[in-house]
């Protein structure tokens, strides 16, 4: 599904050159659930970005169903994370002007072909999935952490990607709330959901499937 | 549509966001466009055939000739006039015109004012708009009808209330009756008289000049090229028979809207306004630029969030200049609603002694002016102003912004 080879990731400021990543090398399958751990700093998030298209690594190859993806055009790559890929942060990234029905669309409007009507539908659908229902129309600044998160969960979904991408999905939010939302992962992967997780949390990590730990941007086995 | 709904959405969110940056925006855009809104429908009015000079393209005009040594042997002399024009082949109509100064006197109230004397023939080539009454035949010039046309700010400053036509006023010392009234027309267009009374009253006093401005009517199947021609070759008949020697080439000759063109200099119209526009669009651009780069940061999220989700560039791009597109469009509606009023400020301003009426810089803006003029000028502004920091926002990477993290 997703194949990561030989990465290596240094980011270059005037004065310092960090290396991020070292030859990494990992594949994520089909219906996984994947949780990337490490201290803060050792290239987690990186790793998740450039698995995501979101950067690019310096050397090595991303390869996503079978398709090198890291030399794409932007239009390409735009396409794959449009249709294949599905994105969680920590900070939620809702975006402010939208509500929660528009903001759980949001990633449908990049996609050509699909139907108005139908998206709303699925998109309907998925708000009742993560409890927002009468939310519907609310404003990011109008919900709770744990109902933000909720929103981006659903806008995740709402593409039907292959693999969902989460950085630290309970980073922001309280243990209860947290947990709320790692019961909600944990459905999604039942139901065939391929999971990467970034987390420093432990006991959140233990209930996935494959831990994959991570120090000073080198894979620890 | 949902695309368009959403950039929409976007851009009306960041200008209530930013208000302060959105009115310099918007008030910065209004006054650029006042003047070059003023700015195209001068040249429009100057280079085109709008009323009154609809026959433009098929008169050709002519005053003064100069011989073969270079000196001026002055114009057609009026009583040749029309045996010249009995020569010139393929004529529809002919116009005569002589403008003057002198006093003109309405209700015991007596002031200094051009004018200008013409032949009925002015009336088939020019087609003026008439508020009331008509104009005067060449039979009534002939039978010394003492008539007198007015532009309609002529017939304000004299007759304040009421219909003019009818009423009674005397021009240098002979009492005309109003027989019809015209409506306003930009006076930058050529035309600065706002009286015309029949050519026969004309004692060439005080300027002496005993000749008119003439201008040929020709059909509309003429060719240009056939109207100087022809007009060459009665106007050098003429000269042969007083026994002058003038060369009259047909390439010396304009038609009426060349005259007018280059009355003003053409070099004004291919380099003067073209520059003149485009630092009025460069200049505000270059500040509305500047403050969008220091605003980068605020919707750099927005755009990296959307581009993870699977905007492209393009997208991006066109989230970014949204707001730009929005601000120039209600700034250059804003421009056109107050062209008329600051157009009216700078003729009182500027040109109108008081005296003479209120004719404005602008009497109409036309519908050609905004289509042509200020819609592609817009989008124009919009890359601009808006294109270099909607190019650096979208090219930003996505996981360095993200990073930042925002709710």
């Amino acid at each position: 599904m997703i194949t990561l080879e030989n990465i290596n990731k240094t980011f270059y400021t005037s004065e310092v050159e960090t290396r991020a990543l070292e030859d990494i090398n990992l594949t994520v399958e089909k219906g996984e659930f994947v949780a990337i751990m490490g201290s803060s700093g050792c290239g987690k998030s990186t790793m998740l970005n450039i698995m995501g298209l979101l950067d690019k690594p310096t050397s090595g190859w991303v390869i996503i169903d079978d398709v090198r993806a890291d030399s794409l055009y932007d239009r390409d790559m735009a396409r794959i994370r449009n249709q294949k890929l599905g994105f969680i942060f920590q900070s939620f990234h809702l975006i402010p002007s939208l509500n929660v029905l528009d903001n759980v669309l949001l990633p449908m409007l990049y996609r050509r072909g699909s139907s108005a009507s139908v998206n709303r539908k699925r998109a309907l659908e998925l708000i009742e999935k993560v409890g927002l229902t009468h939310r519907l129309k609310h404003f990011p600044s109008q919900l709770s952490g744990g109902q933000c998160q909720r929103v981006a969960i659903a806008r995740a979904l709402i593409g039907q990607p292959k693999v969902i991408l989460a950085d630290e999905p309970t980073g922001n939010l309280d243990s209860k709330m947290g947990a709320e939302i790692m019961d909600l992962l944990v459905q999604l992967n039942r139901e065939g959901t391929t999971i990467v997780m970034v987390t420093h949390d432990e006991r959140l990590a233990e209930e996935t499937g494959r831990i994959i730990r991570l120090f000073d941007g080198k894979l620890v086995l | 549509m949902d695309k368009w709904k959403n950039y929409l959405r976007s851009a009306l969110c960041s200008i209530k966001h930013n208000k302060v940056y959105a009115l310099f925006c918007v008030v910065g855009t209004a006054f650029t466009f006042v003047f070059i809104i003023i700015m195209l429908q001068l040249v429009y009015d100057t280079t085109s055939n709008k009323a009154p000079f609809v026959n433009g393209d098929r008169t050709i005009v002519f005053n003064t000739f100069q011989d073969v040594n270079g000196r001026n042997v002055g114009g057609i002399h009026t009583e040749s006039t029309a045996w010249l024009m009995e020569r010139i082949r393929e004529k529809e109509d002919y116009f005569m015109y002589y403008n003057n100064v002198g006093e003109v006197a309405v209700n015991d109230v007596c002031k200094t004012f051009p004018f200008a004397f013409v032949n009925g023939g002015y009336w088939k080539v020019h087609q003026f708009n008439f508020v009331e009454g008509r104009s005067f035949t060449e039979q009534e010039c002939l039978n010394k009808d003492a008539y007198v046309v007015l532009r309609e700010d002529m017939a304000e400053t004299f007759f304040k209330s009421g219909h003019a036509v009818g009423q009674k006023m005397e021009i240098q010392g002979r009492d005309y009756t109003v027989i019809g009234v015209v409506r306003n027309f930009s006076t930058y267009a050529t035309i600065t008289e706002g009286i015309w009374i029949p050519y026969v009253f004309n004692s060439f006093s005080p300027r002496g000049f005993g000749h008119y401005d003439l201008g040929v009517l020709f059909p509309r199947d003429v060719p240009v090229q056939n109207m100087k021609e022809c007009v060459a070759v009665a106007v050098k008949d003429y000269w042969r028979q007083i026994n002058m020697n003038v060369d009259v080439k047909p390439e010396n000759l304009y038609t009426f809207r060349e005259a007018r063109i280059d009355n003003f200099g053409s070099d004004l119209y291919v380099y003067g306004i073209p520059v003149a526009i485009f630092l009025l669009l460069l200049i505000p651009a270059i500040n509305i630029v500047t403050l969008n780069m220091a605003n980068v940061d605020n919707c750099s999220d927005e755009i990296a969030l959307k581009r993870a989700l699977g905007a492209g560039l393009f997208d991006s791009f066109m989230q970014v200049i949204s707001v730009i597109a929005l601000l120039v469009i209600i700034g250059a509606i804003g421009g056109i609603f107050l062209t008329y009023p600051i157009a009216d400020w700078i003729s009182v301003l500027f040109f109108n002694n008081g005296d003479e009426g209120q004719v404005s810089l602008i009497e109409n803006l036309d519908y050609w002016v905004i289509l042509c003029g200020v819609f592609p000028l817009s989008l124009l502004f919009t890359l601009l102003s808006g294109g270099i920091p909607a190019y650096i926002i979208a090219r930003k990477n996505i996981a360095t912004v993200l990073k930042g993290g925002s709710k």
